[in-house]
């Protein structure tokens, strides 16, 4: 099986030391150009820049200095709330897909990588730290799909940005951000010097692909409140009516916080986060 | 209104289970904040809950069996109040001559029999009717009081048939039948039915006895004589008897019943034809407006509260045929 993987950049300089595939501002064995200084304060003879050190009337000798390409950190955070364990292939199914096609871009990229899973809390065992080796990473995604948190909603959220390093990180939360809109604005409040790139995993079983005609009750996994429901077109009409509402208001929040949403309503195409960074973080 | 079974009261609480506990169907969605508010189905649930709360209640009220206590209401109807004196007399299980009806062994019907049937026709074409009953042969049985129940009146008569004495005691008889009425109130119109073979002798303090409350209750007296073909009639203007001073007892008891200020009639027959005429010409002349009293059963709530939970429980079967199974 070929590994899936997507294509991402940074649209900032890193400041880690591990080199990497991202800009960066420290100095060393790159090939962007940051300046001139003195053999006797940086001294690589290698990189002696003659036509400098000639036209220097004061006999100076000139090193060239240039910026290596460093890692950065990824982290991922995974709803593993009760709401996600809805669908015929589970939100939760999907989600370990997308988080491996992250772990292995991130992994082809040298980046480090690191995984957080949350639903009601954080348990110490959903945490994988951010590592270059990303082994309990790996571990963790092979048990997302195992998950089953009847009962449990998505509070740790807002414990999410304990987890994080000092360091400007690369967020991937993968959610189906059915929680409260106020819950959601306080994540995004707590971590405005990371970047994030939502994830949002939908199903079209949640709304229009319900059935036509006939009477439900559908029981929230969450509270467990219960609504018994009369299908029918015009009720059909109004709940898609009310989830591109949802979209629209997801969508105008996230923007606002600079993190432009990527939805998920069927397969994950790695091909579509691709262009996702294209559009929104060239370089 | 009372419950029959009221113990089964203290299950009423259940009423509220379908509120209290939740279905916990296994149809999972992902979010109901989601899902927009819908009156119809609000209605729907509520629908739902009441009604299983409804026939939870129904049953338990089903198996208390709610009663109404029962009514006395006063009717205008048309009958009597009619006293039933019948031999029951040895004789009486003689054969019939000109009987019509012959059993197994080609033996006529006994005059016990005819007498019973058709008393009992004559009981079932009387509507309103309050009818007792007395037998009598040695002395009188009392058999049912006076009462408008036509399955025990039908009863008591078919039970007249049996085993007896060869003794016509028609004093006791009468003295009897005229305590029925002591204790009923006069609906204003009352007769008694004498019916016998052959006939006894009465003492005279007996027969001061009898003709007085006979008087004060106002009682009519219809008296058939089942009479043996060629015995003595007591129409006969032409008989002649032996002894002025010990006339049969037939002749001697007309004689004395003619002395009733009450109204009299006697028939005799021979057989179930002339039997069944006599008893035709009282019912027609016992047709006077009599005001009764008829106790109604207060009616049992039973039934209705189990359709009343049967066409609920079709409702939400109805309900459950247009179930989503997701």
């Amino acid at each position: 099986m070929s590994v899936e993987f997507f294509n991402y950049h940074i649209n900032w300089k890193s400041k880690a030391i591990h080199p990497g595939r991202h800009k960066s501002d420290q100095r060393g064995m790159g090939i962007e150009f940051a300046g001139h200084s003195n053999l006797l304060d940086y001294p690589d003879p290698r990189r002696i820049d003659l036509r400098m050190t000639m036209r220097d009337p004061m006999d100076q000798i000139y090193v060239r200095i240039f910026n290596q390409r460093s890692a950065t950190p990824i982290m991922i955070f995974n709803d593993l709330s009760a709401s996600m364990s809805f669908g015929q292939a589970s939100k939760l199914e999907r989600a370990a897909e997308i988080a491996k096609i992250v772990k292995n871009s991130a992994y082809q990229n040298s980046d480090a990588i690191g995984l957080v899973g949350f639903h009601d809390t954080v348990d110490d065992d959903w945490v994988a730290p951010l590592s270059y080796r990303p082994y309990l990473t790996e571990s963790l995604i092979n048990k997302i799909a195992l998950e089953k948190n009847h009962n449990k909603g998505s509070n740790g959220l807002l414990k999410l940005h304990q987890y994080l390093p000092k360091d400007h990180t690369l967020i991937f939360l993968i959610s189906d951000f059915h929680m409260p809109i106020e819950e959601i604005t306080v994540f995004f409040n707590n971590t405005r010097k990371h970047t994030v790139v939502p994830v949002i995993l939908w199903d079209k079983d949640e709304y229009s692909n319900l059935p036509k005609f006939g009477i439900t009750t559908f029981t929230d996994p969450e509270t467990f409140e219960e609504r018994t429901i009369l299908l029918r077109k015009k009720l059909i009409k109004n709940i898609i009516t009310e989830f591109n509402q949802r979209k629209n208001q997801l969508t105008k929040l996230l923007n606002s916080f600079d993190a432009p949403p990527f939805f998920v309503e069927s397969e994950f195409n790695p091909d579509d986060m691709t262009h996702y960074f294209n559009e929104y973080y060239h370089a | 209104m009372f419950f029959l079974n009221p113990l089964f009261l203290i299950l009423i609480p259940l009423v509220f289970v379908p509120f209290i506990f939740k279905v916990i169907s296994k149809n999972f969605y992902s979010w109901n904040t989601l899902i927009p508010d819908d009156s119809s189905s609000l209605f729907l649930s509520i629908l739902i809950k009441v009604f299983n709360s409804l026939i939870i209640l129904f049953l338990i009220l089903y198996f208390a069996s709610p009663q109404m206590p029962q009514e006395t209401v006063t009717k205008v109807g048309v009958g009597s109040q009619i006293g039933l004196v019948l031999d029951r007399s040895a004789s009486m299980d003689d054969p019939f001559s000109g009987s019509t009806q012959f059993d197994d062994e080609g033996v006529g019907e006994t005059k016990s029999a005819a007498a019973a049937r058709l008393i009992i026709n004559f009981v079932e074409s009387r509507k309103n009717d309050m009818i007792g009953v007395i037998t009598f042969s040695n002395s009188a049985m009392f058999v049912l009081p006076l009462t408008q129940n036509k399955n025990a009146i039908t009863g008591a008569v078919n039970a007249t048939a049996g085993n007896a004495l060869f003794q016509t005691n028609i004093g006791a008889g009468l003295s009897s039948v005229s305590e029925l009425f002591a204790k009923v109130e006069d609906s204003g119109s009352r007769a008694v039915i004498l019916l016998s073979d052959g006939a006894g002798r009465i003492d005279a303090p007996t027969q001061q006895k009898i003709r007085d409350w006979f008087d004060r209750f106002d009682i009519g007296l219809y008296w058939i004589v089942l009479r043996q073909p060629g015995g003595i009639s007591i129409f006969d203007e032409n008989l002649k008897i032996r002894d002025e001073t010990q006339p049969p007892p037939q002749i001697e008891l007309f004689e004395y019943f003619k002395t009733f200020r009450s109204p009299f009639q006697a028939y005799e027959a021979e057989d179930p034809a002339s039997l069944e005429k006599a008893i035709k010409d009282i019912n027609l002349k016992e047709k006077k407006q009599i005001f009764y009293e008829e106790v109604i059963p207060g009616t049992n709530y039973s039934l209705h509260l189990l359709i009343g939970a049967f066409l609920m429980t079709f409702v939400l079967f109805f309900l459950k045929l247009i179930e989503l199974k997701k």
